[in-house]
């Protein structure tokens, strides 16, 4: 497990993120989990790095409900510097809604690889983050 | 009773009747009329009978008045007799003389020749010339012209001596004729020119003083006398040969005579000599050229004879020679004037009534006739083209042997040749003797010698004081300079050159105008062919009918063939028409009562048409109806047209009676808006639904916008617009505000009716009241829209600690660790409240829904922010807020007062919540009316809302902008369910760091 991906979690639920981190421990996950509070925040960080490839994730798990910038509005955002990215980095939708509206809409973004609906199963993080390597 | 004039006339052809046997004869005579006059008689006879010895015995004849004819004659005469005059008015005077009144009339250059104007000699009469005439001259004249009177000459000619403004006797020639007389023979008019011949007289004069000079030389002995062996050489000459010809003796003595005579009269001069040497006489002179020391040639006239020795035999020639260089040059000016004049002649009548076409020709001629004149080797003419900056060569006549340049002259810049163009403007002639002597003038020696011309000559064409061009002559073979007269005669040649302009501008003017006049005609044809116009003509008694060609276009019958006579032509028409028709043409042809009517007609091919038909009587001179003429128009498309129209117009009645029955069974309004006029008509029910008065009669356009609901106002009057101008069906639907508070919505269809052209020019539909449909449908909308915001709540709000609950469930479940055990339950029990936080907000927000009907009273709304600024109270004085009220728009509405409260309270709550760290809370609460509605607006300074990210979700559940502990998106969620529920609006205005204004629409909620 010594290639595993860079995975960013952007989250404002403090509890589910703790979660995420320990279910991240059980498959034996062994990067430190990068977490942001909201859509800004992660955004914020991704045009800090610009330069700074080593600083971005290969992958990003992403809340839709959270303050300040919500997930639909970071996708946009991110559609926007897309092309400056050094590294595209694979981007996870994580929700706890099962509403269909939200999942259709998700399929609007080419950038976003999966809908995912919380909680997700160690076998799906596995495939997620071994997809990646392989 | 015949002219005396005429009778020796008629009396000799009598005469030759006799003696010459001929049996025919013809005569002109002028006879005296019973009232005096004399008319022209053509007397025509032919003998019939001859006597037995073959006389005459009987002649028989007519007479024939020809006055008329002769006086056209004598019309045309004088006409010739005054172009004649014209003619030589380009180079002479010319003076016109009524003998009978003694009036005269000269023109501009009769006076110009003695120096004066026409102006300066007025009043012109014979005393004219008596006062400027020579005395002696004036006699000669008198006696000349008496000659003429008399028919002893045919013209009168007279050279006179006339005294010249400036004092100097001037030379005229004076020629006339006598043009016309009276009837009894006595000169009435009389025509003729003055030409100035001083030049030529002062020739003559000069050469007269040179022969006297000659003598004086002869008595003087300056002739040389030189003697010539058989060998042709000079064995003696006298001492005068040296002041004569400069030349030493010895030089001459032995030389041979060929050697000093002119190449061209060596054959001349001996031939001469030979034949004094066969006649062996002095014979008479000869004449030729010899060489001068200085190289130039001398004229000498010689003379002489042979000498024989004593044996017989001839040894020498004595022969005596003089001078008369000076008399030849004189004698070839004489001949130089005289050539002149018939050149100028020659080109006047060239120029004059040459035909427009020949123009171009003319001009040609006439450059090689003067060009052959000067022995010049090319001449020519260039336009001017001022505005071009150019001019061009635009004729040009070479001599034999000179290549044509006019090919290569066309277009020349003006800066190519500016010394000569500046000459030109000042309006001066260019004179060049000698190229070669020329000083470097602006290059124009540089221009000319290259083309070898050795001298040149340019002049002037002006038209309308404007420089048009110049006439040029160029000399490459020889130097040459010009006589003064040559030069008069030049420009003379210039001003007919313009004049010839002048005359073929005009000329192609009228020709242009003939064209225009003719095309205009031929339009006029045209027109009449597309006009469908026609006419005719009818013989009352003959029957016999005559139709111009676009008649029988009409019928579609053969125009070769004669029309149908009136009798006949019942089968042309339909029954109904020939009817109208006989009816009229009787009346027009009975009581000359003319008609105008409108006819079915059958055409050849049984297709049928409409015409419209004007006849009237036509009277004999004594005033009886002899026929009947009209003309015809082919109406057929109008006329189906307007049957169309009276057909459809019946169509539309019935329709109109079925749609009354249709409409008012169902509710319908209908309208009918005449928009060129704005008249708009409203049936009954349309007054209803507008919520208008029926006494409203006259009602346009702005009736109907003044009911429409503002909001609704601009859209519909788009949706009018499309309607009339894009061609777009009118569907649409607008509020309409009754005066008693009521809103009622109205659904409008209409048709745009538009003329030929596309322009609208009515707008007919109908309006229905869709109000309880419009209300059903809201509040459909409505609910579905709470729907959606239920699934939101539920799927992210509800579900999201329900996957936390069972996330910590499993861990718990899984962990063996009693401390981590413990953290996961405590967890858990935050979660838990979490839950029961949104599911309390859920519950609340759907007791907004489900009272829908939750009653409105009247709020006094500063009591009410009073009420709700004291529960905050301790906010407002920890931060030092400045709260302000201004209620002076509306102070009281009328709404749900647990609404009001509530939007309050979360409005300023969030004020407060949200302030800027850096400034005093300063919050403003405003009302504002706008028609019943009243809007508030609380305004704050503090932390703003980036637009962009909040627009979308500021009013949903849940939605939370600011990263601040209380901030929990379920306030303004609220607050917009209960504003939405009394149909209301809200909505913010934000800037990062500057602050908000939240406002709230209380719809109908003025008082």
């Amino acid at each position: 497990m010594k290639n595993l991906p860079k995975l960013f979690l952007v989250e404002d639920d403090a509890i589910f993120a703790m979660l995420m981190k320990k279910s991240l421990n059980k498959i034996e996950y062994d990067h430190e989990l990068t977490t942001f509070k909201n859509g800004l925040e992660i955004l914020n960080h991704i045009k800090d790095n610009l330069e700074n490839k080593e600083n971005l994730p290969e992958i990003i798990l992403l809340d839709l409900n959270m303050p300040v910038m919500a997930g639909w509005q970071f996708l946009e955002e991110l559609v926007q510097i897309h092309d400056k990215l050094p590294k595209k980095p694979d981007v996870y939708v994580l929700s706890s809604s099962i509403f269909t509206d939200d999942i259709e809409k998700t399929k609007q973004f080419e950038i976003v690889t999966d809908y995912l609906v919380k909680p997700v199963s160690k076998d799906k993080l596995n495939e997620i983050l071994g997809e990646f390597s392989a | 009773m015949c002219h005396p004039d005429d009778l020796k006339k008629s009396n000799a052809t009598f005469e030759e009747l006799f003696t010459r046997k001929i049996d025919y004869y013809e005569c002109e005579v002028r006879m005296r009329h019973k009232n005096g006059t004399w008319v022209w008689i053509l007397d025509r006879g032919k003998v019939t009978t001859w006597t037995e010895d073959g006389k005459p015995l009987l002649v028989m004849g007519t007479h024939q008045d020809i006055t008329d004819k002769k006086k056209a004659e004598d019309e045309l005469l004088k006409e010739r007799e005054r172009l004649n005059g014209i003619l030589k008015g380009t180079i002479s005077g010319t003076w016109e003389w009524n003998l009978k009144t003694g009036e005269t009339i000269i023109n501009e250059r009769w006076a110009e020749i003695i120096g004066y104007t026409i102006e300066e000699l007025a009043p012109v009469s014979q005393k004219t010339l008596v006062d400027h005439a020579h005395p002696e001259d004036l006699k000669e004249s008198d006696r000349l012209f008496e000659e003429h009177k008399i028919g002893n000459t045919e013209y009168y000619e007279c050279e006179i001596r006339m005294r010249h403004k400036d004092g100097r006797w001037v030379w005229v020639l004076d020629r006339g004729k006598i043009i016309s007389r009276t009837e009894d023979g006595e000169p009435l008019f009389a025509m003729g020119t003055h030409q100035d011949i001083t030049e030529r007289k002062e020739a003559e004069n000069k050469l007269a003083n040179s022969e006297v000079k000659f003598r004086e030389l002869v008595d003087n002995t300056t002739d040389i006398i030189y003697t010539i062996n058989t060998d042709g050489e000079f064995t003696f000459i006298s001492n005068a040969w040296k002041r004569e010809l400069g030349h030493e003796r010895n030089e001459v003595i032995g030389k041979s005579f060929k050697d000093f005579l002119h190449p061209e009269d060596i054959e001349s001069s001996y031939s001469a000599l030979r034949e004094i040497y066969y006649s062996g006489e002095t014979i008479k002179d000869f004449e030729y050229r010899i060489k001068h020391k200085d190289g130039s040639w001398r004229w000498h006239r010689s003379s002489g004879s042979f000498k024989k020795d004593a044996t017989g035999k001839i040894t020498l020639f004595d022969g005596l020679s003089h001078d008369i260089t000076q008399q030849k040059q004189d004698q070839a000016e004489i001949a130089k004037q005289s050539s002149l004049q018939r050149l100028m002649i020659q080109l006047a009548s060239s120029f004059i009534n040459v035909p427009i076409h020949n123009v171009d020709n003319a001009i040609n001629d006439a450059l090689a006739m003067v060009g052959k004149h000067f022995n010049v080797d090319r001449s020519y003419i260039f336009d001017y083209h001022w505005d071009e900056n150019i001019c061009e060569n635009t004729y040009e006549w070479c001599a034999e042997g000179i290549t044509p340049e006019i090919d290569n002259l066309k277009e020349l810049p003006l800066e190519y040749l500016p010394y000569w163009v500046e000459t030109h403007k000042k309006g001066e002639k260019m004179l060049v003797s000698n190229v070669s002597e020329l000083k470097d003038q602006e290059g124009l020696k540089e221009v000319l010698e290259p083309q070898s011309i050795k001298s040149l000559i340019t002049l002037l064409l002006f038209m309308e004081n404007k420089c048009i061009g110049f006439v040029g002559f160029d000399s490459e073979k020889n130097y040459r300079t010009n006589s003064k007269s040559e030069e008069d005669l030049l420009i003379v040649f210039a001003e007919m050159l313009v004049n010839i302009t002048k005359r073929r501008i005009a000329d192609e003017e009228l020709v242009k105008q003939k064209e225009k006049a003719e095309l205009r005609a031929k339009e006029l044809k045209e027109a009449q062919k597309v006009a469908r116009v026609a006419n005719w003509y009818m013989n009352i008694e003959s029957d016999e009918v005559i139709w111009s060609e676009e008649l029988y276009n009409m019928y579609g019958f053969d125009a070769s063939q004669p029309p149908p006579p009136y009798s006949v032509q019942e089968q042309i028409y339909t029954e109904e028409s020939w009817e109208i028709l006989t009816n009229a043409v009787s009346r027009a042809a009975e009581k000359g009562v003319p008609y105008e009517v409108e006819l079915n007609f059958i055409r050849a091919d049984k297709s049928k048409g409409w015409m419209w038909a004007k006849g009237e009587a036509l009277r004999d001179h004594s005033d009886k109806i002899v026929g009947l003429r009209g003309i015809v128009q082919d109406i057929t498309s109008r006329k189906e047209l307007e049957l169309e129209l009276q057909e459809s117009n019946a169509l539309n009645e019935i329709a109109a009676q079925r749609l009354k029955v249709a409409t008012s069974s169902a509710g319908l309004g209908i309208f009918d808006w005449d928009i060129a006029e704005n008249k708009l008509i409203w049936d009954e029910r349309m007054y209803e639904l507008h919520g208008l008065s029926k006494e409203d009669t006259t009602l346009s356009f702005e009736s109907w916008s003044g009911c429409v609901h503002p909001d609704d106002l601009n859209r519909a009057i788009e949706d009018v617009n499309k309607a009339l101008h894009d061609n777009q069906e009118f569907n649409t639907f607008y509020r309409v505000l009754h005066p008693n508070g009521d809103e009622l919505y109205i659904k409008g269809y209409a048709h745009v009716i538009k003329d030929s052209k596309g322009t609208a020019t009515k707008m007919i539909g109908v309006n229905m009241d869709i109000t309880e449909s419009q209300i059903h449908q809201k509040s459909l909308e409505f609910k579905n829209k709470q729907l959606i915001d239920f699934s939101n709540i539920l799927a992210h709000n509800l579900r999201a600690p329900l996957v936390n609950i069972g996330m910590l469930v499993d861990l718990i479940e899984e962990s063996e660790d009693p401390d981590e055990t413990k953290e996961y339950t405590g967890q858990l029990k935050s979660v838990l409240d979490h839950l029961n936080e949104v599911f309390n907000e859920l519950m609340e927000s759907i007791q907004i829904k489900q009272d829908l009907d939750v009653e409105s009273t009247e709020i006094d709304l500063e009591e009410r922010i009073e009420k709700t600024l004291k529960s905050f109270r301790s906010q407002i004085n920890q931060f030092d807020a400045k709260i302000n009220v201004d209620l002076k728009a509306a102070k009281s509405i009328k709404y749900p007062s647990k609404y009001i409260d509530s939007i309050l309270n979360n409005l300023i709550s969030n004020a407060l919540k949200y302030r800027s760290p850096e400034r005093k809370p300063e919050i403003t609460i405003k009302t504002k009316k706008i028609n019943r509605d009243v809007i508030l607006s609380i305004t704050d300074n503090g932390l703003g809302l980036d637009m962009k990210l909040a627009e979308k979700n500021l009013f949903k559940i849940r939605k939370v902008f600011h990263e601040h502990p209380d901030a929990k998106g379920f306030g303004l969620f609220l607050i917009q369910s209960q504003v939405d529920a009394m149909e209301g609006e809200i909505w913010v205005e934000s800037k990062v760091d500057k602050g908000s204004t939240f406002f709230v629409k209380f719809k109908n909620a003025y008082i």
